[in-house]
């Protein structure tokens, strides 16, 4: 029976608008809706289709965050994870990458697993960083930017295929491994309803940092928060015709542009 | 030592255009730098490497590294790293670079910055500019002195070096000793795609296209332009997901994140997802029937009109335009 853990963080979603708080350095997170990482989800999906083409075993989602992540692992929970844990703090909020893996770590190291997946970077910080901290801290191979997982039967190796600039990497690599998937060719599925009332009764298991003899997270090094610098106002080609709209945008990108 | 010392990454016994743009920032703070080779037949790439102006060249090279493994590579960079004791090791954001540059640091204890779109070296110490929440704020980050650290750069974000024939940095070779049967992960397969266009997160200049596109049947019309300006080809997510072109195109928050100096977006509305991976291009130039659309929001310069007359007559003009020299 495969056992697979799933490493989710829940981030604002893709399409929530993101403003800084008056301190500049932190997110306001009043209202925002929040929302699995999308990389984590389709590393979620990957995990249940490889359950399934396994036929059996056990997915554990794990998640390291403040109390709100709560709703979004009944959400994992109810796309077909089997158990959580929670490592649940306040102080979690503005935890950044190299002490996730080390949190994160404290907790696998006392788990059964074959693999573990997660995504290769989460949409808030961007850092693209946990994986391979984390496979560092349990000495485990790890590859990123996967796009297809094949574990073999006997759980005792995997073929991964990675997307590199201009092709892809096929790795071959014994199991333990820890994948870190962008998007895959499986889009994650919906929660139905009747799999929503069973998560309700999966169980969660929550940890503190003081359980896992941690202590709070560095303050983060970020100065400021942003927005991106302003582009200028669009210059419109006119024109009565597309052939005269076109001369005149051919014009703009030569003279103003100093293209071609 | 150096103060700084480049991963310069290599594709088909070259430099990559990002390992020389790692080189142009190091130049710019007028650091000393050296630069890192991992790989196996590495002479003629050092030998290209030597002429960039580095205190040296750092050649690891060994049959076991001719193909990828990370376990080996981070190995063999970690080992230099700990010789070199550097104060800041740079890399280019791409495929190796993530997947590689982390795990290096982790074995160093250092920190890493990733994908960098601004970096700064002055009295006040290292501060680099990253995107966050996929490119909907910018985060400025005043890296700690005491650590190593490790920072990549977007690609095509900062200047290219280029080679001074003039100049040789010595060479030397360092011997890493890589034990295969204990690699439990490596590359079995390289699939290269053979397309016509460049890479998308290496060319200069990107045309993308959008849902309106209305079918795989039309891509070529998107192909036929970008060839005439020696362009890669892009597409929005939609277009990906309904089967008309293959994943790797994909330009976003869950595609390719590019910087080109030109990107020409052919009926692509501007989802702030999309946005995400293409916000940073210099010149965007925008296609689109609808004059509410969001990317006239960042496009630099635009038409309104149909994709299926303009394209054409742009393909065309511009061909002539080269024509004539």
């Amino acid at each position: 029976m495969v056992e697979i853990l799933v490493c989710l963080k829940f981030v604002p979603d893709t399409t929530a608008i993101v403003r800084p708080r008056p301190d500049g350095k932190t997110i306001e997170t009043a209202g925002l809706k929040f929302s699995i990482s999308p990389y984590d989800e389709f590393a979620l999906e990957e995990a249940l289709l490889a359950r399934d083409a396994l036929r059996s075993g056990k997915i554990t989602a794990i998640t390291v965050g403040p109390p709100r992540n709560e709703e979004g692992l009944r959400t994992a929970l109810a796309m077909g994870a089997d158990a959580a844990v929670f490592v649940k703090d306040p102080l979690l909020e503005q935890a950044g990458t190299v002490y996730e893996a080390d949190i994160l770590a404290r907790v696998i190291k006392n788990l059964k697993f074959d693999i573990i997946m997660m995504g290769k970077q989460a949409i808030d910080d961007d850092s693209a960083q946990v994986p391979h901290y984390l496979a560092e801290h349990l000495n485990l191979p790890c590859v990123s930017m996967v796009r297809k997982v094949e574990i073999a039967p006997d759980l005792k190796s995997t073929k991964v295929t990675r997307q590199i600039e201009g092709g892809e990497e096929v790795h071959q690599s014994t199991l333990p491994l820890i994948v870190a998937v962008g998007k895959t060719e499986h889009m994650p599925r919906l929660p139905t309803l009747p799999n929503i009332m069973k998560a309700k009764t999966k169980p969660i298991t929550v940890m503190t940092l003081q359980q896992l003899g941690a202590s709070p997270p560095p303050p983060s090094k970020i100065m400021s928060l942003t927005p991106p610098p302003a582009r200028k106002n669009v210059k419109l080609a006119d024109g009565d015709t597309p052939e005269a709209k076109v001369d005149n945008l051919v014009k703009l990108l030569r003279e103003e542009a100093k293209l071609f | 030592m150096a103060d700084i010392l480049i991963l310069g990454e290599t594709r088909d016994g070259k430099l990559v255009k990002s390992a020389r743009e790692c080189v142009c920032r190091a130049q710019e703070f007028g650091k000393a730098y050296s630069i890192v080779l991992l790989g196996s037949n590495l002479a003629n790439v050092a030998n290209e490497a030597s002429h960039f102006g580095a205190e040296k060249v750092i050649a690891v090279d060994n049959p076991s590294l001719g193909a990828y493994s990370c376990e080996a590579f981070a190995h063999a960079a970690a080992t230099v790293v700990a010789q070199e004791r550097p104060k800041l090791v740079l890399c280019g954001a791409t495929a190796l670079g993530r997947d590689l540059v982390p795990r290096i640091a982790a074995k160093s204890k250092g920190e890493v910055s990733t994908d960098c779109t601004g970096f700064d070296w002055d009295a006040s110490g290292l501060r680099v500019t990253r995107p966050v929440y996929a490119g909907k704020l910018y985060a400025l980050v005043a890296l700690d002195p005491n650590v190593l650290n490790f920072v990549t750069l977007r690609p095509n974000a900062f200047g290219t070096a280029q080679p001074d024939p003039s100049k040789a940095s010595p060479i030397s070779n360092v011997p890493v000793d890589i034990q295969m049967n204990l690699l439990r992960c490596k590359v079995v397969e390289l699939r290269r795609e053979h397309k016509e266009t460049p890479e998308l997160t290496e060319a200069e200049s990107i045309v993308s296209c959008g849902r309106g596109i209305k079918g795989p049947e039309h891509i070529k019309m998107v192909v036929d332009l970008a060839k005439t300006l020696n362009a890669a080809v892009g597409a929005s997510r939609a277009v990906v997901d309904a089967g008309w072109i293959a994943q790797s195109y994909q330009v976003g928050q869950t595609g390719k994140v590019v910087s080109p100096k030109l990107y020409v977006a052919c009926s692509i509305s501007g989802a702030i997802q999309h946005l995400a991976g293409m916000r940073t291009s210099k010149v965007i130039v925008a296609i689109n029937k609808d004059p509410a659309a969001p990317i006239f929001k960042v496009a630099d310069y635009g038409i309104v009109g149909d994709i299926f007359q303009v394209v054409p007559l742009l393909t065309d003009r511009i061909r002539k335009l080269k024509q004539e020299g």
